[in-house]
């Protein structure tokens, strides 16, 4: 039961008064779901203070196992997916589906590039004996680095994870805009998927500098 | 909408209650999955009381008597007690209770139900999978290094984590923005203002339970190491992580019961609450609060004085807040025109229950006494008088309060009695001596025992099985009011809330009409 | 007053065998008094409004007494002051068992699933014993604590004093005991199937006697046959917490009679004889090969013994028909 969009119009779900106290709610629904987001990955970055704190220079050190290249060029990737999602909740809003469905598409695009750079980052990683905790194998480097490593896979990879989600989410976009869902009137899920996104990629904005720029 | 239907002839078979959105069925099958996971997880502690008759083995070995431990934990905490009021009676007067004819989000009110399903059906397979011995604290390293099939229950425990999220997150949403014209949050009943406190520790909280489970489990299959001291990493640290959700956790179980004490004791004392505002803002307070005091657990883990201080002042600090709210209650009582039905004498239960549960928690507080007491069974003790003389007392009340709502039927009051007086009998036979022999030096966790203590583990053993025998006078009272019995009115209490202006059972949509409020509730003369 | 509480309520708590137990036992009494007190006034005015205010019919009125600033200030104010000043006084107690005197007497202490394993230096050698402690009597002993596995935690009820045991970390407790006597050890942070097994017990002697004790231990180690020092290591290493040496089988099988026996593994394979080649594998890499009918719990001694004790036990083995 959520809104519909019918021969009457929109309606409201039969538990809201109105279309924008519905609307108000998911909204607000989904700025909490954020939220509990940003606590669980808040958790790793809790984890990551704590034993920088307490192993300043071997972070230091392993960090410049990462390429920092290819993590700016995943920023930067994600940074414009973001642009090209919020364009396409300002596409929606403006009754222009069709753009919506592209920028959609480039968002998506843009992902599958960011995913890929991290499947090439991760098996040179593996290549190189760069395992995380105590399968930590690089010839010559002190075991401790796995600490390191634990904290690199597990923060990316949960956010990885995220990425991947956030596409299905896309796809999920894609198909209802096909099928005539959205329009200037409606189109929370659109707004709702694009906060998800901007989340995702501010959480990435705070692991690359912490993992790939302290070498 | 035909005449005379509500929501329970609303539409019939399996797959309206299966795939039903109204809050109220919700409620329903969130009543039979918990009271179901109930039996389940008390078997497990009356077996463990069998087993400790003897300071030797009687029939388990070690190893199945800390399996039978920690299931018994996590049962009850996981799905029991952490779902408990929320989700059962939340979930069915929530709504009601603002003039709202339902959550803000009723599909993800049904997936938190099935994701609680499927994280206790995932959790549970653990016992096949080779069972899990633990403790539901899974402390490392021995949780990373136990053979065992501890990837699975948390992996069960990481899914009913987010079941306890959505239905927080739903809860915020419809006490913002579904409240009945009128209703502003200083008017809504204290109950609900228990939920919302309860839900914001749902959200804030569980997160970080969900990564704490994760990192155990990316320890447990790919070595990440932070917990392991052979590459750098902190067992300790687990700890923290652990108990800055699972503190919190003690109040999303405790505030929702005390929400219902303040209901109930206002309608059989047929009084206005004393302290309305103080009441409500003290939920609150504890919420907030009860962030900060998560170390109070780590006293003699290796942790800092100073934090340790820390921690103690804010433990005391909250409780407060709660001996407040104790205050306010007896208060409410005075003048007032008392009967001691069913529902109130639970609720009686609680207040003496509930304060020795939280006296007790002050002697642990105290960070030397809790040097001698930390670990023992005085900390069982307590927990069982806050979990169970707490939260148990308050579900207990509210489903004998309510449940003439729910379906339409008195329960027989006779039974009803019997069960609470069972039940507070029983319970004290049970902890006292639990008290004594955990001061007295009795570890936590033992399956074998100085003989010393044998004494104090029979009284022990025999008060479970009349605390036993109560639970279950009380669940079959209840189970036969939800099908006969005479047949309840609208107001069988005499309640000034808004679920009693509404028929027994209530209809589908709840109201006939959005109903408008222009007063507190509370209000008698 | 003092001696009152302690009078009423001492039945709580064990015998107080070490010169600070009483910090910690001070503010329990006081607890337990101010506890009785709360409960007996709450719940008695509770009792009194049951009776006093019972509903006698339908419909009557009900008082109008539902605020009062003045009396939640009151009841605010003087909880917060009252637990604060608890808090404070346990943080203040607390201060006294964390750091032990300057002089104290230190004994290492090493836990390892399941046992405990305690170490005197006495000149150059190390002595070595599991499960019995031996102190002196009237003098602070300090325990610097680490553990081989997972985290345990070290109980004496009479002293009053427990403290987590974490691998990769050191955590240190203190007493000092009152008078002599022998005191029980309890492993008390849950650490697997024999946690309610891993005890020990501290034994208080007189000044002289604990020297002399000290003495002998560290010059016994040269004049026994390896036999006997395979026996002493048997307890001292802790394979006694999980096989016997009398037939009966335990966690892992009993060592009687297995020398020179056939053994059937879980894998299905078997060996014709146990020989020394068998028993330091058993205790270098124990999980290689697990005998029918057991777990692999056994964790590996590797860096923890030396080839020479592990000679002492197999011929200690031999011994055991």
């Amino acid at each position: 039961m959520s809104t519909t969009n019918n021969e009457k119009g929109i309606v409201p779900a039969h538990h809201f008064d109105s279309v924008a106290q519905e609307e108000d709610a998911g909204i607000q629904g989904i700025w909490l779901f954020l939220a509990t987001e940003v606590l669980m990955f808040g958790g790793l970055f809790v984890a990551y203070a704590i034993f920088r704190g307490m192993y300043p220079e071997m972070f230091h050190h392993a960090s410049k196992y990462l390429d920092t290249k290819l993590g700016a060029l995943n920023t930067l990737v994600l940074i414009a997916s973001s642009y090209s999602m919020a364009s396409a909740v300002r596409s929606t809003q403006k009754g222009d589906t069709q753009k919506s469905f592209n920028l959609i598409l480039i968002t998506i695009a843009c992902a599958l590039i960011f995913m890929t750079v991290k499947y090439f980052e991760y098996t040179h990683k593996f290549h190189e004996g760069l395992f995380p905790g105590a399968n930590f194998s690089h010839p010559g480097a002190d075991k401790h680095l796995g600490l390191f490593f634990g904290l690199y896979f597990v923060m990316t990879g949960l956010h990885a994870i995220h990425i991947t989600v956030g596409v299905g989410l896309m796809v999920w976009l894609l198909i209802r805009i096909k099928r005539g869902d959205f329009s200037p009137h409606y189109f929370i899920p659109v707004d709702a998927v694009g906060l998800y996104w901007h989340i995702v990629d501010i959480i990435w904005i705070f692991l690359f500098p912490l993992l790939y720029l302290i070498g | 909408m035909s005449a005379g239907t509500n929501y329970l002839t609303h539409s019939k078979g399996l797959k309206s209650w299966l795939f039903t959105l109204d809050h109220k069925r919700i409620g329903l099958l969130y009543l039979g999955a918990v009271a179901t996971f109930f039996l389940v997880g008390g078997f497990f502690g009356l077996l463990i009381r069998l087993e400790l008759l003897s300071p030797t083995k009687i029939f388990m070995s070690s190893d199945v008597y800390n399996r039978v431990m920690t299931l018994h934990g996590s049962v009850m905490v996981f799905m029991v007690v952490i779902p408990g009021i929320p989700a059962v009676l939340g979930n069915f007067f929530l709504p009601i209770m603002i003039g709202a004819k339902d959550v803000a989000f009723p599909r993800l009110n049904l997936l938190s139900w099935y994701l609680l399903m499927l994280g206790a059906s995932i959790a549970v397979l653990s016992i096949l999978l080779g069972g899990v011995d633990t403790g539901w604290t899974f402390y490392t390293p021995y949780s990373m290094k136990s053979a065992d099939a501890v990837t699975t229950i948390v992996t069960g425990a990481f899914i009913m984590g987010f079941s306890s999220i959505l239905t927080g997150l739903n809860f915020i949403v419809t006490i913002h923005k579904l409240r009945a014209p009128g209703m502003t949050m200083m008017r809504m009943p204290l109950f609900c203002w228990s939920l919302y406190a309860t839900a914001i520790i749902q959200i804030v909280a569980t997160p970080v339970l969900a990564i704490t489970l994760l990192l155990l489990i990316a320890e447990r299959v790919f070595g990440i190491g932070f917990f392991d001291a052979s590459v750098g990493g902190d067992p300790v640290l687990f700890q923290h992580f652990f108990w800055f959700y699972s503190h919190p956790a003690v109040y999303i179980m405790i505030l929702p019961s005390m929400g219902i004490i303040s209901e109930v004791i206002c309608t059989f004392s047929r009084k206005t609450i004393f302290g309305y505002k103080a009441i409500a803002l003290s939920s609150v307070a504890i919420s907030l609060i009860g962030f900060f005091v998560w170390g109070h657990h780590l006293f003699v883990s290796g942790q800092s004085e100073l934090a340790g201080a820390i921690f103690a002042i804010l433990t005391v600090l909250v409780g407060v807040p709660t001996a407040i709210k104790l205050f306010n209650w007896t208060a409410t009582m005075y003048q007032g025109s008392i009967k001691l039905d069913t529902p109130m004498l639970y609720a009686m239960s609680f207040m003496a229950l509930f304060l020795i549960g939280g006296l007790t928690g002050i002697f642990l507080a105290a960070m030397a006494v809790d040097v001698q007491l930390h670990d023992t069974y005085f900390v069982v003790a307590h927990f069982h008088y806050t979990m169970v003389g707490g939260v148990f007392m308050g579900m207990m009340a509210g489903l004998f309060y309510w449940i003439p709502k729910m379906s339409g039927h008195m329960y027989n009051e006779f039974w009803g009695r019997v069960s609470a007086v069972l039940v507070f009998i029983g319970f004290n036979m049970t902890f006292i001596p639990q008290f004594i022999m955990g001061s007295r030096g009795m570890p936590r966790r033992y399956h074998l025992y100085d003989p010393k203590f044998a004494s104090f583990h029979i009284a022990s053993t025999i008060g479970s099985w009349v605390i036993g025998l109560g639970f279950l006078v009380a669940m079959i009272t209840i189970f036969k009011a939800m099908r006969s019995g005479k047949a309840a009115p609208a107001n069988p209490w005499g309640g000034t809330t808004l679920e009693w202006t509404t028929s027994s059972p209530p209809i589908h949509e709840n109201f006939e009409e959005t109903p408008v409020i222009t007063g507190r509730p509370y209000e008698y003369n | 007053m003092k001696t009152m509480l302690e009078n009423l309520f001492s039945f709580m708590l064990p015998e107080q065998a070490s010169t600070s137990g009483h910090y910690t036992d001070d503010i329990f009494y006081v607890l337990m008094g101010l506890s009785v007190i709360s409960f007996i006034i709450l719940i008695g005015v509770i009792i009194f409004f049951l009776i006093r205010y019972k509903r006698r019919k339908e419909g009557e009125k009900t008082g109008n007494f539902t605020e009062s600033h003045a009396i939640e200030i009151f009841w605010i104010v003087i909880p917060t002051i009252v637990f604060v000043a608890i808090a404070i006084w346990g943080w203040q107690a607390y201060r006294v068992l964390e750091y032990p005197p300057k002089d104290a007497y230190v004994v290492q202490v090493t836990a390892k699933q399941w046992s405990w394993e305690f170490g005197h230096t006495y000149g150059d050698k190390e002595v070595k014993n599991t499960a019995d402690l031996y102190v002196p009597v009237g003098r602070p002993v300090a325990l610097e604590m680490t553990s081989l596995d997972v985290v345990h935690s070290f109980f004496v009820p009479a002293f009053r004093i427990k403290k987590d045991v974490v691998p990769g970390m050191k955590t240190r407790v203190w007493f000092e005991a009152k008078h002599t006597g022998d005191f029980d050890v309890y492993c008390t942070e849950f650490c697997g199937t024999a946690h309610s097994r891993m005890l020990a017990k501290i034994h208080v002697m007189e000044a002289g006697e604990f020297d002399s004790w000290l003495a002998q231990q560290a010059s016994a180690s040269t004049s026994e046959s390896p036999a006997v020092k395979g026996a002493k290591l048997y307890e001292s290493k802790g394979c006694n917490s999980c096989h016997t040496v009398d037939g009966e089988d335990d966690i892992g099988p009993s060592f009687k009679g297995i020398y020179g026996h056939s053994v059937k593994f879980s894998d299905g394979t078997s060996l014709a004889a146990v020989d020394d080649v068998y028993i330091r594998e058993s205790i270098l890499n124990p999980k290689a090969k697990i005998v029918e009918g057991y777990k692999p719990k056994m964790n590996s001694f590797e860096g923890q013994i030396t080839e020479e004790e592990i000679s002492y036990i197999i011929e200690y083995i031999k011994t055991l028909k």
